[in-house]
């Protein structure tokens, strides 16, 4: 028995693992609002032992879908090294917390960099990646084809305003032909 | 960027001799956050595609599952579409 409670602690100091904590915060958090909940997590973690390596802040995004009625979020990703007991009082932390929509704990590899990745510089590539370039020409001449159609409307609007000035002198000249007719057609009947 | 372009080229083989594309370009770790390539093994409808059609081996392919739901927990994508 004694050789287990030597070991216990010793155990505690080993099993410090590296762990990546990703939350959506309420969006609309103040910044300072914002950095001082994050100062107290970092107490908090300091408290249990752990150590903060790299705190992320991204811009508010627009989420996949609504969490808790908002359809934005803050997300913060962080790094930090604890050990593993210490989790649960972490998740309970964030759990509980109104201002923190959801959270995730991940345990990370050994040799793990953080990349932040970012879309904007990827989509137009994508886009052409996922197979959509045959679509894509097409579209284009579709484009290129509903041009002249625009074109083509004011044209028919020139078209037919001639036609009404027509119209009128044809019904002036049927008026005068129908009389014509009708004099000379009740002769002829 | 040039290991984004790794995923269309995997297409030009027929369907049944499509190879695990994280294999051979030596791409391990599938970040959750790695949207751009997470993307590119999503249906039409948000579903994870079939590792046939894809020709990701097993180990990356559970790899890949579980990325993808890590990141729908967490709203970076959707559920359903």
């Amino acid at each position: 028995m004694a050789k287990k409670t030597t070991e216990a602690p010793e155990v505690k100091v080993s099993e410090r693992r590296s762990y990546e904590l990703m939350l959506i915060a309420h969006p609309e958090l103040l910044e300072s609002k914002l950095k001082k909940k994050l100062k107290e997590f970092e107490d908090f973690i300091t408290e249990n032992g752990g150590v903060l390596t790299m705190t992320d802040i991204w811009d508010k995004q627009k989420l996949a879908y609504r969490i808790k009625k908002h359809k934005e979020g803050i997300y913060v990703v962080f790094n930090m090294e604890i050990p593993g007991e210490a989790l649960k009082a972490i998740d309970e932390h964030l759990r509980i917390d109104v201002d923190i929509l959801r959270h995730i704990i991940i345990s990370l590899a050994e040799g793990y960099t953080y990349t932040r990745f970012k879309e904007e510089a990827v989509k137009p590539e994508a886009k052409d990646r996922d197979g959509n370039r045959r679509r894509h020409t097409p579209e284009r001449e579709r484009n290129a084809s509903y041009t002249p159609r625009k074109e083509q409307a004011p044209i028919i609007s020139e078209v037919k305003k001639p036609k009404e000035a027509p119209k009128a002198i044809d019904e002036e000249a049927l008026d005068k032909k129908l009389d014509e007719i009708i004099g000379g057609g009740d002769l002829n009947l | 960027m040039s290991k984004q372009n790794i995923f269309s080229t995997n297409q030009k083989h027929p369907v049944g001799q499509r190879r695990c594309t994280f294999c051979t370009n030596q791409f391990d770790e599938i970040d959750y956050k790695n949207l751009p390539v997470l993307k590119h093994f999503l249906d039409g409808f948000q579903k994870i595609k079939n590792h046939y059609y894809t020709g990701v081996c097993l180990q990356h392919q559970k790899k890949l599952a579980r990325a993808i739901k890590r990141a729908r927990h967490m709203a970076l994508l959707p559920f359903t579409n």
